[in-house]
C-alpha cells in the first residue's frame, strides 16, 4: 500500500541547522525539498559558507583518494571498525597518498608479472603438446626443427608442399591441437635445411614460432625445464604480491571504509544544506516523511536536547498533490508479489499500489485456469522447497512463496471443477465437479470467466473514482461514474436480450446508455464513447480464463487417455507422468501470463495513475 | 451440410485471429527482444505487449464456441 505521508516544516536557531540535519539523516526517514510558494519575505535560500565550500572539496578529495585505493585492493571480507571517524580523518588525509601508491605499484607488478606468467605458459604449452617426438634421440642430435602455430588446418597442405619441395621429402611433419583449439605444426629435418626452410617460410610471409631470446640456444627438454622453473617462480611472486596485499586490505580497509561511508555521509549532508531556508538568526527546513514517523522525529529531536526546535505538520494543498513523494509497504502476505509490480512506474500518491491487487486477483486467476488439484498439490510441494531451500528475501523464495498462494487456489478451484490430473480423479476417485465441468459445459465456463471480467472492469472504475476523490478531479469521478452505470446497464441489456426478452425494459435500458454515452462525451471528449468499445473488449478478454483451462483440461485428458491405451502399466505411468509433467509446465507459465496480463492491461488500465515521484531519503 | 458450415465457419474464426496474432507476436517478440538486450527493465512492458494480440485469438476463439455450441 501506499504509505500516508506528511508535510512538515522544521524552525530553530540558525546555529542548530547542522544538528537537526544530522538527527534526520540519524533517522533516514525525511526527504528534505523546497516549497518556494511557503516561504515568506525575510526566509530566503540558505547562503553556502566559504567554510562548507572549504570542507565539501576537502572532503571529495579525501573520497576520490580513498576509492582509487579501494580499486587496487582484493575484496576481503573484513571486520567492522569501531575507530571514530572524524579522529582519523587527518591522520588518514595525510596517509591515503602514500598507500594508494604503494598498492598501486604492488598492483602494476601484479599485472606485470601476470602478463610475462601467460607467455611463458603460451610457450610450454606449445612445448608440452611435442613432449612425446622429443624423446627420439636422433631427432634432438642431428635434426632441426622449425614451429609453427595455424589458426586453421587448411593450410597445412600448402606449407607442406613447400618444405618437401626444399627437404626432397627428407622431413617429418607432427600437429597437435591446442587448448585455443589453434594447430601447432613442428617440421623436422636435417640441420642443413634450416635455413632454405626458414628463407621460404619468411618469403611467403608463414611466420616462424618464436622462443624468447634466453631459449633459442637451449635443447628442447632444457626449454621446457626452464619455462616450469621460471613459470614457478613468477607464481610464487604473484602469490607473495598478492598476499601483501591481502594483508594491507584486512589491516586498512576496515578504517578506510568507515572513513569512506562517514565522507558519504557528510557530503550528503552539506549537499542537503543548499535545500534548506534561512532568516538572519533562523533556519527553516521543508519536507516529506511518513505520517507515522512524525512522532519518531519530534522524540528524536527533544532528545538530542533541541526543544527550541518547532516541527509543524503543514496541510497538504491541490498542488502538492503531484509531488508528494511516494513510498510502497506491504504486509507479509503481499510483499513478494512486488516480484510483479517492481518494473511497474511508481503510482501517483492519490492513486493505489498495484502490488496489493496482484496480490489479490492473481492467484485467483491462476487458480480458475489451472484447477486442478494434482497439479496443485504438485506446484505446492515444489514452491514449498523453492522456500524452505533458499534464503530468505530472494527472488527464489519470493517466487516459491507467490506459487504457493497460487498453487492453494489451483487446488481449490481443482476441488471445484472435480480434477485431479484432468478425469483422473473421476475414474480413481470418484470425484464430480461442484461449480462446472469444464470438459463439458463450455459455455457455461465462458459466461463465469466473463462474469469475472465484469467485476474486475467494473471494479477498476470504482478504483478509478476513488482516485478522482481523492485528487479532487471532479471530471474524472463523473467520467468514472458514467462509465460504471453504462457498462452495468450494458451487461443487464445483453443478458435480457440473450434471453430474448425484447420490450420496454431493454428498450429503456438502450436510452440510459444512449444517455450515458452522451454524459461521457461531454466529459471526456469524442474519445470517451470509444473507451465503451475499449472496456467491453476488455470484458470479453477475461474469455481467456476459459479458453487457457481448457486447453489444460484437454491436454490432461489425452494424456490419461493415451497412457490408458498403451496396454502396459509401466509405460503407461511413463507416458502420463510425462505428459502430466509438460502440461504442468505450461500450467504453469501460461496461467501466470495471462493472469498478469489481465492484471496489467485490462484493470490496472482503467484506474492506475503512473506518475509518482520515488521518495529520496536523506539518510546515511 | 449446415453443420458442416458451421464447423468451417468456426474454424476460419479462430483461424485467421490465431493466424494474425501469430504474425503480431513475431514482430512484437522480435522488437521486445531487441528492446530487452539494450534495457532489461522494461521486460515487464513487453511481456505486457507480447500478450496483447492474443485478445484477437480469445475473440476468434468466443465467436467459434457461439456458432458450435451457441
Amino acid at each position: 500500500m501506499i504509505v500516508k505521508m506528511s508535510k512538515v516544516r522544521m524552525v530553530g536557531p540558525k546555529e542548530c541547522s547542522d544538528n537537526v540535519l544530522n538527527v534526520i539523516q540519524q533517522l533516514g526517514c525525511m526527504q528534505i525539498e523546497r516549497f518556494e510558494e511557503e516561504i515568506e519575505s525575510p526566509e530566503k535560500r540558505y547562503h553556502v559558507t566559504k567554510k562548507e565550500i572549504t570542507e565539501k572539496v576537502y572532503l571529495e578529495e579525501f573520497k576520490q583518494n580513498i576509492e582509487e585505493l579501494l580499486s587496487y585492493l582484493p575484496e576481503v571480507e573484513v571486520r567492522k571498525s569501531y575507530i571514530n571517524p572524524v579522529n582519523v580523518l587527518d591522520f588518514l588525509k595525510n596517509l591515503v597518498g602514500k598507500h594508494k601508491e604503494h598498492c598501486k605499484h604492488i598492483k602494476e607488478d601484479i599485472n606485470n608479472l601476470k602478463q610475462n606468467l601467460s607467455s611463458l605458459e603460451k610457450h610450454r604449452s606449445f612445448l608440452t603438446a611435442f613432449e612425446d617426438i622429443a624423446t627420439e634421440d636422433y631427432r634432438l642430435l642431428s635434426s632441426d626443427a622449425v614451429g609453427l602455430i595455424l589458426k586453421d588446418k587448411k593450410y597445412l597442405g600448402t606449407l607442406n608442399s613447400l618444405v618437401e619441395e626444399i627437404t626432397d621429402n627428407a622431413y617429418e611433419v607432427f600437429t597437435r591441437i591446442l587448448d585455443d583449439k589453434s594447430i601447432a605444426v613442428i617440421y623436422v629435418f636435417d640441420e642443413r635445411f634450416t635455413e632454405p626452410v626458414r628463407k621460404k617460410l619468411s618469403m611467403e610471409n608463414v611466420k616462424e614460432y618464436q622462443f624468447p631470446e634466453e631459449l633459442e640456444s637451449k635443447s628442447f627438454f632444457q626449454k621446457l625445464a626452464y619455462l616450469s622453473d621460471k613459470i614457478k617462480n613468477l607464481e610464487n611472486e604473484i602469490s607473495a604480491k598478492e598476499n601483501e596485499l591481502h594483508n594491507f586490505a584486512v589491516r586498512w580497509l576496515p578504517v578506510y571504509q568507515s572513513v569512506l561511508n562517514w565522507i558519504n555521509a557528510r557530503l550528503k549532508l552539506i549537499s542537503a544544506k543548499n535545500i534548506i531556508y534561512e532568516t538572519k538568526y533562523c533556519f527553516v527546513i521543508f519536507g516529506w516523511l511518513p505520517s507515522r514517523d512524525l512522532e519518531k522525529l519530534k522524540n528524536a529531536i527533544s532528545d538530542h536536547c533541541l526543544e527550541e526546535i518547532d516541527i509543524k505538520e503543514l496541510e497538504i494543498t491541490q498542488a502538492d498533490l503531484n509531488r508528494i513523494p511516494v513510498m510502497l509497504h506491504n504486509s507479509t502476505y503481499f510483499k513478494p508479489f512486488s516480484l510483479f509490480t517492481s518494473f511497474l512506474p511508481l503510482p501517483s500518491y492519490t492513486s493505489f499500489d498495484p502490488t496489493i491487487f496482484i496480490g489479490i486477483f492473481l492467484p485467483i486467476f491462476f487458480g480458475m485456469i489451472l484447477g486442478d488439484m494434482g497439479y496443485g498439490i504438485t506446484i505446492l510441494i515444489i514452491s514449498l522447497a523453492m522456500i524452505f531451500l533458499s534464503k530468505p528475501d530472494t527472488t527464489v523464495s519470493d517466487a516459491g512463496k507467490i506459487f504457493s498462494v497460487c498453487a492453494v487456489y489451483t487446488i481449490i478451484f481443482g476441488f471445484l471443477y472435480g480434477e485431479f490430473f484432468g478425469s483422473f480423479g473421476r475414474h480413481a476417485f470418484g470425484l464430480e465437479p461442484i461449480l462446472v465441468d469444464r470438459e463439458e459445459e463450455i459455455l457455461t465456463t465462458a459466461y463465469l470467466a466473463v462474469s469475472i471480467g465484469v467485476f474486475h472492469v467494473l471494479l477498476g472504475f470504482v478504483l478509478n473514482g476513488i482516485s478522482s476523490i481523492r485528487s479532487k478531479n471532479l471530471k474524472s469521478l463523473g467520467t468514472s461514474i458514467a462509465m460504471t452505470v453504462l457498462i452495468a446497464v450494458s451487461v443487464v441489456l445483453f443478458v435480457v436480450l440473450f434471453k430474448g426478452e425484447e420490450g420496454l425494459l431493454s428498450m429503456s435500458l438502450i436510452w440510459i446508455i444512449v444517455g450515458l454515452t452522451i454524459v461521457l462525451t461531454i466529459l471526456g471528449g469524442l474519445i470517451a464513447p470509444l473507451e465503451i468499445l475499449k472496456s467491453m473488449g476488455n470484458i470479453i478478454s477475461y474469455v481467456r480464463i476459459m479458453a487457457i483451462g481448457l486447453a489444460s483440461v484437454m491436454l490432461a485428458h489425452v494424456t490419461n487417455m493415451l497412457s490408458g491405451k498403451v496396454g502396459n502399466i509401466f509405460l503407461g505411468i511413463f507416458i502420463a507422468v510425462l505428459l502430466h509433467l509438460l502440461n504442468l509446465l505450461l500450467g504453469v507459465f501460461s496461467p501466470t501470463i495471462h493472469s498478469l496480463r489481465l492484471n496489467y492491461v485490462e484493470f490496472f488500465g482503467k484506474f492506475l495513475e503512473s506518475e509518482g515521484k520515488g521518495f529520496k531519503l536523506l539518510k546515511k | 451440410m449446415e453443420i458442416v458450415w458451421k464447423a468451417f465457419a468456426a474454424a476460419l474464426a479462430i483461424g485467421i485471429p490465431a493466424l494474425a496474432t501469430a504474425w503480431a507476436q513475431s514482430k512484437i517478440g522480435a522488437a521486445g527482444a531487441g528492446a530487452l538486450a539494450e534495457k532489461p527493465e522494461l521486460r515487464g512492458t513487453i511481456i505486457i505487449l507480447v500478450a496483447i494480440p492474443e485478445t484477437m485469438v480469445i475473440l476468434g476463439f468466443v465467436v467459434a464456441s457461439l456458432l458450435l455450441f451457441g
